[in-house]
């Protein structure tokens, strides 16, 4: 039974011709389901909930953007229920990991139902589906694995722990979200040798279930290019926490 | 995907569709289904004192220290190692271990097998094989089972080799 959840960028005026589309895909493809239109009084989260505790739902569709996923990732982990991904209004990056495309043809990916278990991070009690980054001053964050702990060198670095990203470097792929590991990936980015000439450093890496990251000053952390919590935070990988509708052309196996 | 359009078009060249680091390939790769990080390591020129290609010169890593890292504790891996930035207490891999030209290692280090090009203050203990460059500079004591030194390379300590550990082994 599927629950098709509309939020609120989904609903606006310039998105319901594709919107239209969508709706007549989905009949022909006899996956059509209920539909939850997000409002002010509305949650995502609360649709969820209400989901889980009525079990009238097994399969919630987020239709919209990647934000939207993300909110319906904090609220479905660990629970029985599979979450599909109808990208509309625009291009996503989620949609990109996962193999789906925006629009329309994300259909056709619903309707075959390929799924997988993946991992997701907690950070905090917060899940995650793709990383927490370190926004402010990385040279301030100390991440501490129990026996060691880690610290940037470089003012420039970007820190983050990653479940589902793409690794820095040309050509470098992505991380797996369904290896019961995180990435703690600690990236310099580039130097100057000389005229137009520049040198990428090699970036760190670590496998890593769980780590702190704490700082003599709050830092905030960006959580899945959305959320700002701030340290100290205890970050941590829940092994194969959520079911996911993936795409064939998804970036993992 | 209908009319021969691949994912890639709905996202090529679209500001949304830059992942982080600079998503410079836009076409979709898939990762191995380990975690471990394909290094971006150049190819390995350097040639072991005899002429053989070290064992060591793996080019794929579970674990890699840059340059702009420093590791303090107790660092324990049961996969390859890769240290090009500062490492401070103690190092230990079941697998291989490199040390590059730059990294400053002051740590106890046990590995299965290593290439040392850098600096190193602590004791090395590996059971298979050790090689150190022309630029390895080692102020401990060096254990191995093979080793393998470059002209150049600076060792102050107390080497001992497998046959060497038997015959005091014997003696006792």
């Amino acid at each position: 039974m599927y629950l098709y959840v509309y939020d609120a960028g989904a609903q606006e005026s310039r998105n319901q011709r594709e919107l239209g589309r969508v709706e007549a895909r989905l009949q022909q493809l006899d996956i059509r389901g209920a539909v939850s239109r997000l409002n002010i009084l509305k949650s995502l989260r609360g649709v969820i909930h209400d989901a889980v505790r009525d079990g009238q739902a097994s399969t919630i569709v987020v239709v919209g953007d990647d934000q939207s996923f993300a909110q319906a990732v904090n609220a479905a982990a660990c629970s029985n229920l599979t979450i599909g991904f109808l990208p509309i209004g625009g291009p996503s990056r989620f949609g990109r990991l996962l193999g789906i495309p925006p629009g329309v043809l994300a259909c056709e990916v619903l309707a075959s139902r390929i799924t997988r278990k993946l991992d997701l991070g907690k950070v905090n009690g917060s899940y995650f589906f793709e990383s927490v980054e370190v926004a402010d001053d990385p040279q301030a964050a100390v991440i501490n694995l129990g026996p060691y702990q880690i610290a940037a060198l470089s003012p420039r670095a970007k820190v983050l722990v990653a479940n589902f990203a793409q690794r820095p470097g040309k050509g470098a792929g992505h991380t797996n979200p369904a290896d019961a590991l995180l990435d703690l990936i600690i990236d310099p980015g580039e130097r100057s040798t000389g005229f137009f000439h520049k040198e990428r450093l090699l970036p760190s890496a670590f496998p890593v279930k769980r780590l702190q990251i704490t700082s003599a000053q709050p830092l905030s952390l960006l959580v899945d290019q959305g959320v700002l919590l701030k340290t100290p935070a205890q970050v941590e990988v829940v092994p194969q926490a959520l079911k996911v509708i993936v795409g064939s052309e998804r970036v993992f196996e | 995907m209908a009319h021969g359009r691949t994912i890639n078009d709905h996202y090529r060249d679209t500001p949304a569709g830059h992942l982080y680091g600079g998503c410079e390939n836009t076409s979709f790769t898939r990762s191995p289904s380990s975690s471990k990080l394909a290094s971006h390591y150049p190819p390995d020129h350097h040639t072991a004192m005899f002429g053989k290609k070290p064992d060591t010169s793996f080019t794929e890593a579970e674990t890699v220290i840059g340059p702009s890292v420093k590791v303090e504790g107790d660092f324990l891996s049961q996969g390859n190692v890769i240290v090009e930035g500062v490492m401070v207490g103690q190092l230990k891999t079941d697998q291989s271990l490199k040390i590059g030209e730059h990294a400053q290692v002051q740590a106890e280090v046990r590995a299965q097998n290593a290439f040392v090009a850098g600096s190193v203050r602590g004791n090395i203990e590996v059971a298979g094989q050790l090689e150190l460059t022309s630029t390895a500079k080692v102020m401990g004591d060096i254990s191995a089972e093979v080793l393998s030194v470059e002209p150049g390379a600076s060792i102050n300590g107390r080497v001992s080799m497998a046959v060497e550990r038997q015959a005091e082994t014997e003696s006792e």
